[in-house]
């Protein structure tokens, strides 16, 4: 009876995939060094870093919020290419620079809405109006820590998790 | 046979009489209708004996027709379904279901212990405090066991629970707790005004006492205008409604806990549905309309079936169409329970006497007697109910000293009413007594929260009405703006008079004040000559309101019976809060879907495809599972390989998968000084290329965990840390560095998952890794001396570190490569391996190795122990501050008498050693004053051929050539062992720096 809750979205089988071969930096600014930090990103990249939990796409680069002054920078992996590297001489002195490609796995699920199942697997409000296109949560399901984004152009949402806890958190997810 | 339901009441109920739905009860078949409780169910067949007593095993009926009932408890279903304490009262009739009584022996008609009655002197308060004391032993093994045999409850199944439980949340502006007429008005205007709105109903149905009472709304029945504003509300998209779900706890920041039962009105869920959901709800704001609990009256039998509260009698007559008796008697001290006098006449059930405590009724419901020609009391009390199985009259003593008997087999009572207010105090708030209610109402209520209706200590339905509207629409509204409260429905008039009224004097029988725990109104006596005053202290001693109903039903008319006889006031004496949760809540929506291999994540290493292709045997260790030894065809048992392991590791190499350790970066222009803050020795000094061995300890001065830090350039650092202490440690960090340490630059990085990691151990280590390292890297001992650490690359390009640390006391060295590539490094060093006789190695090799060396793991950072403890005390700098170091200084922290980490090996070369095992004087006796310490590690060494041990001894380290006894009282097993240094293998680490 709980689910005469109105308006549901219909259930689909969600689109969940793994985004593999990612190149994933962590960027934490040095102490006081953040101002230095936002020019030194638009300079090379044409923007500021989020400063609140918020996603940007920088050409094919996504600059997620992590946390206080710190950021995950998120690129497809170039062969011969060590992105954390060519960041760390971006930010050289800036902030320190972390290869944590294969620290976290990814997924995402390719959809523009979220099903009311997903939505109520969640422990923060992931409803439509709430959790909007290039927000940004550190949050935990099902016991496990989590980040979850949702993608700016409003297409998918991405969900990263330690990678051996990836295995659980698939499980759950797929449940949802 | 089934029973016919020769007491439903043809033209009364909402039970849909189209569907008829088969149920036993201790066997015999019986039929109700769906929209049928069990409780009303059976009431329909005449069946009003239903359980037994927790102490005194009484005969015990249906009080109530909620979740507040204290007597009806059932255990539902049968094997693995099979579910103790079920109220009847709130479980949903379905087809086939099974009930059967509880704590009756040998059967509910019969129970032998029902002499328990007899015992009563012996089962007086506090019982188990002055009884079965001596002797002691006695305990333990008789008392206890006879007395959980008499007392008690239900049987829970004892197999897995076979169905499926679900977890969800839910976010929204405006929850409202309740559909009675406030509830659904608060909802009504809240959605109305745009609100997303949740609208939580404990039943199966809507309406709350709307269903029970007949009333007129609008011009409508109370059932039709609920079905009006449920179907008005259904339509609105912002309104989530939730039937069969409980709020059973407030929390902080306006998160609830409901448990929604989603498949427990059915025999089994159906498929992919779960039994039953736990929700965290989180709301802006909440609007409380739980409405209240009528309360009994205590009087002399006043627990016999056919007993009933005067609500309870309505709800059934009017919901569920059933006459709960066929003569009945009414006992009350207000206004709504007379009038159940209407309901009874209406339901064809002759009412016998009116009994009311007030010396004079409202004209009203006197005219309403006459006219049904009831013969009224006023100033009368029932003192006692007369029959065993089931009521069979009532004592009234009237005024001026009459007394008269009347034959009933329905005594419907009511002392006033309790609002529902427990949800409000579950986070701090005090209720208030409310004089003209003579009952406790919301007092402090949370941030966010307003109550509505009778949960407010207004009983008429208008008020309800109007409250509940204004509540609804206030939650609504953001602070500031003009809150647009929906139209209040005219309604008729009702009489609401309570007069203040707890229990009989003068009462032959037994009077009850809690039903479900067996305390009488001669225990609150009792309690108060002993002095238990304190409602705190009557409580804990009579037991009174702590079995699973919470005391709904009693935990008033004891405060007001304790304040009666201090002759104090009520809210003098006490007051009544409550902790969640509100009703029993089952363990298995607690768990949700972790359970079994669901409970906690499992962790897979690097090397996990692989070593199980290997045939390795896995251990759980922590949410880790690991290879714990990699057995051969024809090895006969685990020791077997394991020294087989050992000994090629010694003579040749072994590869073993290290990447559980935690793994932190530690960067910033002050990582150095951060690190000498938390460990106990340098590691400032570190130089570039290099790792050192650490320890850090607790703020108590207790050693927390120990690793390794190794320096990549002047601002980067990486350490490790145990496996076991991973998260613990890096929570510890991050309170170091955001809390104690601001002003420092450091950033930390957790990346344990990043590498995998292996550590090579063995002579033969250098040159297998030699086959995997990338030129230029220069890995000779020269160059790459132990404890060198270096980033390089390996396997043709692939980004790579490499550590000369060994933990086996070879030669060895733990080379890293990001996770992916784990498997291709595990694969490409036994290939390569090959050459050198490589085999892989898993947890008992690295644990014998270690105890082998005498290094410390898991078993001895204990918390118990500090850095001097275990022989590291000469580690701790003396030049510098950190964390731990003052409290290491304690008196009790450098008595010199503190059990020592030191090596033991049996006298007797072919004992076994135990780990756990006690020491104690070579001569002395097994006692606890004995007692010098205990074995922490113990391994069968194959390069010495016998079993050796770490353990921690008083003065330890300067016993050396003594024999202690070990003893193991588990086992039974003594046996002399020699105090050794605990390097029992190349003490001189010769083989380390090859």
């Amino acid at each position: 009876m709980s689910d005469i809750a109105n308006g549901l979205v219909a259930e689909k089988d969600l689109a969940i995939s793994e985004q593999a071969d990612l190149a994933v930096t962590h960027v934490t600014a040095r102490r006081g060094a953040k101002a230095a930090l936002d020019d030194a990103s638009r300079t090379a990249f044409g923007t500021t870093l989020p400063s609140g939990p918020r996603v940007v796409n920088a050409g094919g680069l996504m600059i997620v919020w992590a946390g206080p002054d710190q950021w995950l920078f998120i690129e497809q992996a170039k062969g011969g290419v060590d992105s954390s590297n060519a960041l760390g001489k971006t930010f050289q002195g800036l902030a320190s620079v972390v290869d944590v490609s294969d620290s976290r796995t990814i997924f995402r699920v390719a959809t523009s809405r979220a099903p009311e199942k997903l939505v109520r697997r969640m422990g923060i409000d992931f409803d439509e109006g709430a959790f909007n296109p290039g927000d940004v949560a550190i949050t935990h399901v099902s016991h496990l820590g989590a980040m979850v984004w949702r993608l700016p152009d409003g297409s998918g949402y991405d969900f990263a998790c330690a990678r051996t806890y990836s295995r659980d958190f698939l499980d759950w997810l797929r449940k949802a | 046979m089934t029973q016919f339901q020769s007491f439903r009441v043809a033209s009364l109920g909402l039970v849909d009489r189209t569907k008829p739905l088969d149920f036993t009860f201790d066997g015999v078949p019986y039929t109700g209708f769906a929209g049928d409780t069990l409780a009303s169910a059976l009431l329909a067949n005449g069946v009003h004996l239903v359980g037994r007593s927790f102490k005194y095993h009484r005969p015990r009926g249906i009080l109530t027709a909620g979740s507040e009932e204290p007597n009806a408890l059932v255990e539902l279903r049968s094997g693995a379904r099979r579910e103790a304490n079920t109220r009847a009262t709130v479980a949903e009739l379905y087809e086939g279901l099974e009930a059967k009584s509880q704590n009756r022996f040998p059967s509910l008609s019969l129970d032998l212990l029902s002499i328990n009655g007899l015992l009563s002197p012996v089962f007086s308060a506090g019982f188990y405090y002055k009884t079965f004391m001596w002797p002691a032993s006695f305990w333990e093994k008789l008392y206890e066991p006879i007395i959980r045999r008499a007392a008690g409850l239900g049987r829970a199944a004892n197999e897995p629970d076979p169905d499926t439980y679900d977890k969800a949340n839910a976010f929204c502006d405006v929850l409202v707790i309740g559909s009675g007429p406030a509830g659904l008005m608060a909802a009504l205007s809240a959605a109305r005004a745009g609100a997303k709105v949740i609208l939580v109903e404990e039943s199966f149905a809507f309406g709350g006492r709307l269903l029970s009472d007949a009333r007129t709304i609008d011009g409508k029945s109370g059932v039709e205008w609920v079905s009006s504003v449920v179907a008005e509300l259904a339509s609105l998209p912002n309104v989530r409604l939730m039937t069969r779900t409980t709020i059973f706890g407030a929390y902080d920041t306006g998160t609830f806990g409901a448990v929604e039962r989603v498949a427990d009105h059915v025999a089994v869920p159906a498929a992919g549905e779960p039994r039953q959901r736990l929700w965290h709800i989180v709301a802006k704001r909440t609007v409380i309309a739980q409405g209240s609990t009528e309360r009994p009256i205590i009087f002399g039998n006043n627990d016999r079936p056919g007993i009933m509260l005067a609500s309870a009698v309505r709800t059934y007559i009017n919901r569920f169409g059933v006459a709960p008796g066929k003569t009945a008697v009414v006992f009350s001290n207000n206004d709504e329970a007379a009038s159940t006098i209407d309901d009874l006449v209406r339901a064809g059930i002759e009412v016998s006497a009116l009994v009311d405590t007030r010396p004079v009724l409202p004209p009203e419901i006197k005219a309403k007697a006459r006219k049904h020609g009831i013969r009224v009391f006023e100033g009368a009390a029932v003192a006692d109910a007369t029959g065993g199985q089931r009521v069979t009259g009532a004592r009234i003593a009237a005024a001026y000293g009459a007394s008269h008997n009347v034959t009933c087999d329905l005594i419907a009572v009511s002392g006033g009413f309790n609002p529902n207010l427990q949800v409000t105090t579950h986070l701090g708030g005090r209720p208030q007594w409310l004089e003209s209610l003579s009952a406790f109402v919301p007092g402090t209520l949370p941030k966010g929260m307003t109550v509505a209706g009778t949960a407010n200590g207004s009983l008429s339905l208008a008020a309800c009405l109007r409250e509940g509207a204004e509540a609804g629409a206030a939650a609504a509204t953001p602070n500031g703006l003009e809150t647009v409260v929906s139209a209040i429905p005219a309604v008729d008039d009702e009489l609401t008079e309570v007069s203040a009224f707890w229990h009989v004097e003068g009462a032959k029988h037994k009077a009850f004040v809690d039903q479900q725990n067996d305390v009488t109104a001669a225990d609150v006596r009792l309690a108060e000559r002993e002095g238990f005053r304190s409602v705190e202290h009557l409580k804990r001693y009579t037991t009174l309101g702590m079995a699973t109903d919470q005391g709904k039903t009693s935990n008033v008319n004891g405060l007001a019976m304790m304040a009666e006889l201090t002759k104090k006031s009520i809210p003098a004496t006490g007051t009544t809060t409550a902790r969640p949760p509100y009703t029993p809540v089952s363990l298995g929506v607690l768990a949700g879907e972790h359970r079994e291999k669901h409970f906690k994540p499992t962790r897979l290493t690097p090397s996990h495809a692989w070593a199980k292709e290997r045939g390795a045997v896995f251990i759980e260790a922590g949410m880790w599972l690991r290879a714990q030894y990699f057995p051969k065809p024809g090895e006969a048992d685990w020791l077997t390989t394991v020294n087989r392991e050992v000994k090629t590791i010694r003579s040749g190499v072994g590869v073993c998968d290290v990447s559980t350790l935690g793994k932190i970066e530690v960067h910033g222009t002050d990582a150095g000084k951060f690190l000498d803050r938390v460990y106990i020795n340098m590691m400032s000094t570190l130089g570039v290329g290099k790792a050192r061995y650490g320890m850090m300890l607790r703020e108590d001065g207790i050693a927390m965990d120990d690793g390794t830090a190794a320096r990549f350039a002047e601002d980067r650092y990486f350490i490790t840390t145990t496996t076991a202490n991973a998260i613990k440690v890096l929570q510890h960090l991050e309170l170091c560095r955001q809390w104690y340490w601001p002003d420092l630059d450091v950033q930390l990085f957790p990346v344990s998952d990043q590498w995998a990691q292996y550590s090579v151990a063995g002579p033969r280590a250098r040159d297998l890794l030699a086959k995997i390292v990338d030129a230029p890297f220069d890995i000779s001992n020269e160059a790459f001396p132990y404890m060198a650490a270096a980033e390089i690359s390996a396997l043709g390009g692939i980004k790579a570190r490499i550590y000369r640390l060994s933990f086996s006391g070879e030669l060895a060295y733990e080379i890293a490569v990001p996770a992916r590539h784990g498997d291709l490094l595990m694969r490409k060093l036994m290939s390569e391996g090959e050459a050198f006789g490589a085999i892989p190695y898993g947890t008992e090799a690295l644990g014998v190795m270690r105890i082998e060396k005498g290094h410390v793991g898991g078993s001895e950072l204990n918390g118990t122990t500090t850095a001097a403890d275990l022989g590291l005390g000469k580690m701790a700098s003396t030049k510098k501050d950190y964390i731990g170091r003052v409290l290491s200084q304690r008196p009790g922290l450098i008595d010199g008498a503190r059990p020592r980490l030191i090596g033991f090996k049996p006298v007797d070369k072919s004992a076994r050693l135990r780990g756990g095992a006690h020491f104690i004087g070579k001569d002395a006796q097994p006692t606890a004053e004995n007692d010098q310490g205990y074995m922490t590690s113990v391994a069968y060494s194959p390069m010495l051929g016998h079993w050796v041990g770490l353990g921690l001894l008083a003065r330890g380290d300067s016993r050396i050539g003594e024999i202690v006894t070990a003893v193991d009282p588990v086992r039974g097993e003594t046996t002399l062992v020699e105090v050794v240094s605990a390097a029992f293998y190349d003490a001189e680490g010769a083989r380390l720096r090859v």
